[in-house]
């Protein structure tokens, strides 16, 4: 009987060890271990054998039959894995195949812009105010200090849509909005549309994008102005970047300054694209003028503050080298998808 | 605007400082310097050559080859002469012509425009050629040579009386020209509030603070030397004539201007006329103030100064007849007008070569009164525009006596008669009180008392009366119209004292961190789930057209029209912003089939709304997508989809109008839904009315919607009902029905919610509509969950639940159940 064992542990091996494909070790795993297999004819016989047989037999079964399962097992799992090797193999894929079923779409530059400058605002404690674009002339200019035959009027050609009804020329509309509902201490921004009579060329639109930023609290001075002006430079330009205030002349502030940054093209070596000058013009700024604060019922001997806007659209070109701001409102799929 | 260097020494020491220097500190402390115009540097290497020979180029057919002498030394036995070869396209190039050689290393705007390109030696197909042979605007002087085209250059001979000195070969053109002088171009809008800076004394008085030097005083005439005069003048208008004087002088010779005279015209922009006509001009561009000479022997020994009369005419300086009304101030004599006040003068009074005595009139008018004047003619003047600008009636006394004092050193035999003047304006003191704490708190800056005083006084501010730290400012007559206020003080001294001088000063941290803006918060994430389903967005004008108004059928009364627009193409507001954006689907259609946009911007109603502060046109922000396809029929449902997504995210309570909504003509009349969200109406979805894109041979659906984004935004409560969830498994069973096509799922959906409280959704999954089941039929198939709260859902419920939904469609929606 023993011998028997012996032998069968052999051929088996030897079987099994010659198995290379998956269909083999199948038929294999029925002929050694299915119910008609000799290990199972074995184990039938054993009932029938003495007990000292039993004895010395049993074990010996038992222990043929797990060297045979772990070493069948062992060898399924290989031949397994060579054949799925093998499969993968046949299966390869271009992965620089485009099947673009799902496009993304684009958020127009100017839009992402604005998003990063309300994010620096409201970072550094801004509200974020919005008006009418059709704006009152008492917002737009008397408000602001412009009375009707101010030559400030012809600097901001205007659409009017009746004489005392104008389509705004600038953000600023929102400064007396802004005091009246929020009321003092003020830190606002007002992002948006703004339009100017004249006509468009490369570099000018008649309809552009503005955001003017507000602050009116107790003994503001032209120092702190120029501190908040500097830190926002430096948040959205890098810290690199200088500012440098110049007189300016703009009704609704007093003192006016032009806001300009260094060039940043040439960091200030002076180069065309700063008309060798070492600056550019971001825009204007100044602190509130007291008929203004005064158009909003604020007692300017008590409060003071300072205003500044510049243009978003012009940013945008000096960021994407943008040859003409007319694709801007084009409305043009091969401008807006790139962004 | 040009200021000249040259007359600015006149009145405050700047030996030896550079030029840009100037311009930076001018820029840094007072106004903006748009350019320094150096002459003599911009013109080195460009002098006087003189051609001996013309030949013609042999492969060009615009090309001439020709020889330049550009330098003659020696006398007659021993001369050297230097000869080059260049090659040229002047139309008008001749031999023994005196040219301008651009040498090579010197710098010239090519075909007068751009940037400056430095000149090289250079083969012009195939022949070499040693630098340039300029025309009048390659070397800015096309102002000195006017010339008749681009390709005519400059013939020197030409222009002799512009040139005092014979005209030297080899010299350079700065020299011939007398150009050593520096000009600082001044863009208008710099000075607008400044009149005292549209004189170069104003501006001597700020480089005379800047650089901490004297200004030297106007040497003016006492006007004590003259005799008995028969002029009369009488001012009928003093309201807008607030002064007026005139004088005349006899013995005047008419002649070319002096040199310094001259070269004070070319510097400053201006022709040099003659010594009467330039010397006016000069106090203008010193002073700031204008003044006009009459040819005394042309006008009647009484001016006026009047309102025109309608029917009256005159022909002006620049030759243009004028009809004049009531609106317009002019001055006349006893006959006729002479004048146009402050503008421009009479053609027939003007100064000729025989004038021998003159009528100088130095005066103020009103500023707005001008300006509407030019604004009705279509023009605007040198003296226009200083009067627009409000200068000070002051200013016309003290420009007459500096006038007299500069003519007689130029015309010393002049005669002056008496002086005639007529005011009205308040000429007392005006005074500001300030506190030199105010300064420093306004400032933000620690100025010592004495430094503010100093800056005030440097500007000819009057400072008395110390009091409690409180100073009393004089203002001076030349800054009356712009000093008004404590603040403008405040900018005085700190432009002065330096912005950047000034140490920034952080403003005290808020704690009322940014408050967010609900409305562009919603925008946002609209816009984010836009962008992430495959819309992009675009951004249109806020203008239509008559023509889009028409196609789109709006009433003239719900659209604004523009009073004053740049084109019929863009004269109204947009009153949906579905208008422009169709547009841009037709424009993309070109390039591309498939097409997802969308906008969020403000459209505008006729309708006047009231907030708190005015009453406007109606302006709300609007939502519009479009969304087209090729080969897609009923792109409606994929733009529904993506809608709906929007609506599900913030928790809406949609609802679909359908049966009574009129349609708008815009629109497919049967693919048209209102759109009401917690039953407030937010817009619709439709498709494109395909009559509107038949003429542009587009045959894609376009399907669209248009949300008023602040309705929507203030029917959004995002309000989240949360449920415990159940911890019992529930089921699901699915419906197939055939129904008539005019049944809204919509009913269906919400009628089928009600049946069970253990229905806990109601899904389509499959929508078919074919011949094979009636053309007014569509199948529906669709999926329902159930749940019980309690314990597992029996199967009894869920087959009297199955029964009732079946009894429901079949007897109230008389719906066919699919097996
Ligand atoms: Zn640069």
């Amino acid at each position: 009987m023993m011998k028997k064992l012996e032998q069968l542990r052999k051929i088996a091996t030897d079987d099994i060890s010659r198995a290379n494909d998956s269909k083999t070790i199948e038929d294999l795993e029925i002929k050694y271990f299915g119910k008609k297999s000799e290990l199972s004819e074995i184990l039938k016989s054993i009932v029938s054998l003495s007990n000292d047989e039993k004895r010395e037999i049993g074990p010996a079964v038992n222990s043929l039959k797990l060297e045979l399962f772990s070493f069948i097992e062992n060898k399924k799992n290989e031949i397994l894995k060579s054949e799925l090797e093998i499969k993968m193999k046949k299966e390869y894929i271009d992965p620089t195949i485009d099947l673009k079923n799902e496009k993304i779409g684009h958020l127009h530059p100017a839009t992402q812009l604005r998003y990063r400058l309300e994010d620096i605002f409201k970072s550094m404690g801004f509200v974020i105010y919005d008006g009418p674009q059709i704006e009152t002339d008492f917002f737009n200019f008397e408000a602001l200090n412009i009375p009707k035959n101010h030559p400030a009027r012809d600097m901001q050609d205007t659409f009017y849509v009746k004489d005392d009804v104008v389509l705004r020329t600038h953000t600023s509309n929102c400064q007396v909005r802004a005091l009246k509902e929020l009321g003092v201490s003020l830190k606002a921004v007002v992002p948006g549309r703004v339009f100017r009579n004249e006509a468009s060329d490369a570099t000018h639109e008649h309809t552009f994008n503005q955001i003017e930023c507000i602050v009116v609290d107790e003994n503001i001075s032209i120092a702190n102005l120029i501190s908040t002006v500097d830190g926002f430079v430096k948040k959205i330009f890098g810290d690199n970047v200088k500012i440098r205030l110049r007189p300016g002349y703009f009704p609704f502030v007093e003192p006016g300054f032009e806001l300009d940054i260094s060039c940043l093209v040439c960091g200030g070596k002076k180069c065309p694209a700063c008309k060798h000058t070492g600056w550019l013009e971001l825009g204007g700024t100044g602190m509130i003028h007291p008929n203004v604060l005064k158009s909003a019922d604020i007692d300017s001997s008590h409060y003071s503050g300072f205003a500044f806007g510049f243009g978003i659209d012009r940013m945008m070109m000096q960021k994407y080298k943008i040859e003409d701001i007319r694709w801007s409102m084009s409305g043009d799929l091969r401008f807006v998808n790139q962004f | 605007m040009l200021v000249s260097l040259d007359i600015l020494k006149k009145f405050v020491d700047l030996e030896g400082v550079d030029p840009k220097e100037i311009a930076d500190k001018i820029t840094e402390h007072s106004f903006e310097v748009d350019n320094c115009l150096n002459k003599a540097s911009a013109f080195s290497n460009i002098v006087v050559g003189k051609i001996s020979k013309v030949e013609n180029h042999p492969t060009a057919d615009k090309l001439r080859i020709c020889d330049v002498v550009i330098s003659k030394t020696g006398g007659l036995l021993n001369k050297k002469e230097k000869t080059v070869k260049i090659v040229c396209g002047g139309t008008n190039l001749e031999k023994g012509m005196f040219v301008v050689v651009a040498l090579p290393g010197s710098f010239v705007k090519w075909h007068g425009e751009g940037e400056l390109v430095e000149i090289k030696e250079t083969e012009l197909r195939g022949v070499s050629s040693y630098g340039m042979i300029c025309a009048s605007d390659e070397i800015d002087l096309s102002d000195i040579f006017p010339s008749k085209s681009e390709k005519e250059i400059i013939d020197l001979s030409l222009f002799k009386n512009k040139i005092k000195e014979e005209i030297k070969i080899g010299e350079n053109i700065a020299n011939l020209l007398k150009l050593n002088d520096v000009s600082f171009d001044i863009d208008n809008i710099a000075v607008t509030h400044r009149p005292d800076l549209w004189g170069h004394y104003g501006i001597a008085r700020e480089l005379s603070v800047i650089y901490k030097k004297d200004l030297k005083p106007l040497e003016l005439d006492d006007l004590s030397n003259t005799t008995h005069t028969q002029l009369k003048i009488e001012i009928l208008n003093d309201s807008i004539c607030k002064n007026y004087n005139a004088v005349k002088i006899n013995n005047i010779k008419i002649e070319q201007s002096p040199e310094w005279l001259a070269s004070a015209m070319i510097s400053t922009g201006h022709n040099s006329i003659n010594n009467i006509v330039d010397l006016t001009n000069y106090i203008m561009i010193e002073l700031g103030q204008p003044l006009h000479a009459f040819d005394a022997s042309k006008i009647s020994n009484k001016i006026f100064v009047r309102d025109g009369k309608v029917g009256e005419k005159i022909k002006t300086l620049d030759g243009r007849e004028v009809e004049l009304d009531e609106s317009v101030l002019i001055i006349s004599d006893s006959i006729r007008p002479i004048g146009i006040a402050g503008v421009m003068g009479g053609f027939e009074s003007c100064i000729s070569d025989s004038t021998n005595s003159i009528v100088i009139e130095s005066a103020n008018f009103d500023g707005i009164s001008i300006r509407k004047t030019m604004q009705k003619m279509g023009i605007r003047t040198d003296a226009g525009v200083r009067y627009e600008k409000q200068i000070d009636p002051e200013f016309a006394n003290i420009a007459l006596a500096r006038f007299i004092f500069l003519l007689k050193q130029i015309c010393p035999k002049v005669v002056v008669e008496s002086v005639q003047k007529h005011s009205n304006y308040n000429n007392s003191q005006k005074t500001i009180s300030i506190s030199f704490d105010f300064v420093r708190s306004r400032i933000g800056v620690d100025i010592p008392n004495l430094e503010i005083i100093s800056i005030l006084k440097k500007l000819g501010f009057g400072v008395n009366e110390f009091e409690d730290d409180f100073i009393n400012v004089d203002i001076p007559y030349f800054r009356n119209k712009d000093i008004n206020i404590k603040e403008d003080l405040i900018e005085e001294i700190a432009r002065i004292y330096g912005y950047n001088n000034i140490t920034p000063a952080r403003l005290l941290p808020s704690f009322d961190i940014g408050r967010d803006n609900g409305l562009r918060k919603f925008e946002r994430r609209i816009k984010d789930i836009m962008i992430d389903n495959g819309f992009s967005e675009v951004l249109n004008y806020s203008f239509i057209s008559g023509n889009d108004q028409k196609e789109f059928d709006f009433n003239d009364n719900e659209v604004i029209k523009l009073l004053n627009s740049l084109s019929v193409d863009q004269d109204r507001m947009r009153p949906i912003l579905a208008i422009n954006l169709l547009k841009n689907i037709k424009s993309n259609l070109k390039n591309v089939d498939n097409i997802k946009i969308f906008e969020i911007e403000r459209i505008f109603k006729a309708d006047a709304v009231s907030d708190k502060f005015s009453e406007l046109p109606f302006q709300n922000y609007h939502f519009s997508a479009f969304l087209t396809e090729n080969g897609n029929n009923i792109p409606f449902y994929n733009l529904k989809n993506y809608l709906e997504k929007i609506f599900s995210l913030f928790k809406l309570d949609i609802e679909y109008g359908v049966m009574d909504e009129v349609v708008p003509a815009y629109c497919h009349s049967a693919r048209f839904a209102k759109i009401f969200s917690n039953e407030i109406d937010v817009g619709f979805i439709s498709e494109i009315n395909p009559m509107l894109t038949l003429k542009d041979k587009i045959k894609q659906r376009i399907s669209f919607f248009e949300i008023d984004f602040e309705k929507l935004y203030e029917s959004c409560k995002e309000k989240i009902n949360y449920e415990s969830i159940s911890k019992f498994q529930g089921s699901y069973m699915d419906i197939s029905m055939i129904i008539n096509k005019n049944i809204l799922w919509q009913n269906i959906k919400n009628d089928v919610l009600n049946i069970s409280p253990f229905i806990a959704e109601v899904e389509l999954f499959d929508v078919y509509e074919g011949e094979n089941i009636g053309d007014d039929k569509i199948s529906l198939a669709f999926k329902i969950s159930l749940i019980d709260k309690e314990k597992t859902i029996t199967s009894t419920i869920i087959e009297n639940t199955y029964k009732n939904i079946v009894d429901v469609l079949k007897n109230k929606f008389n719906a066919e159940i699919r097996q």
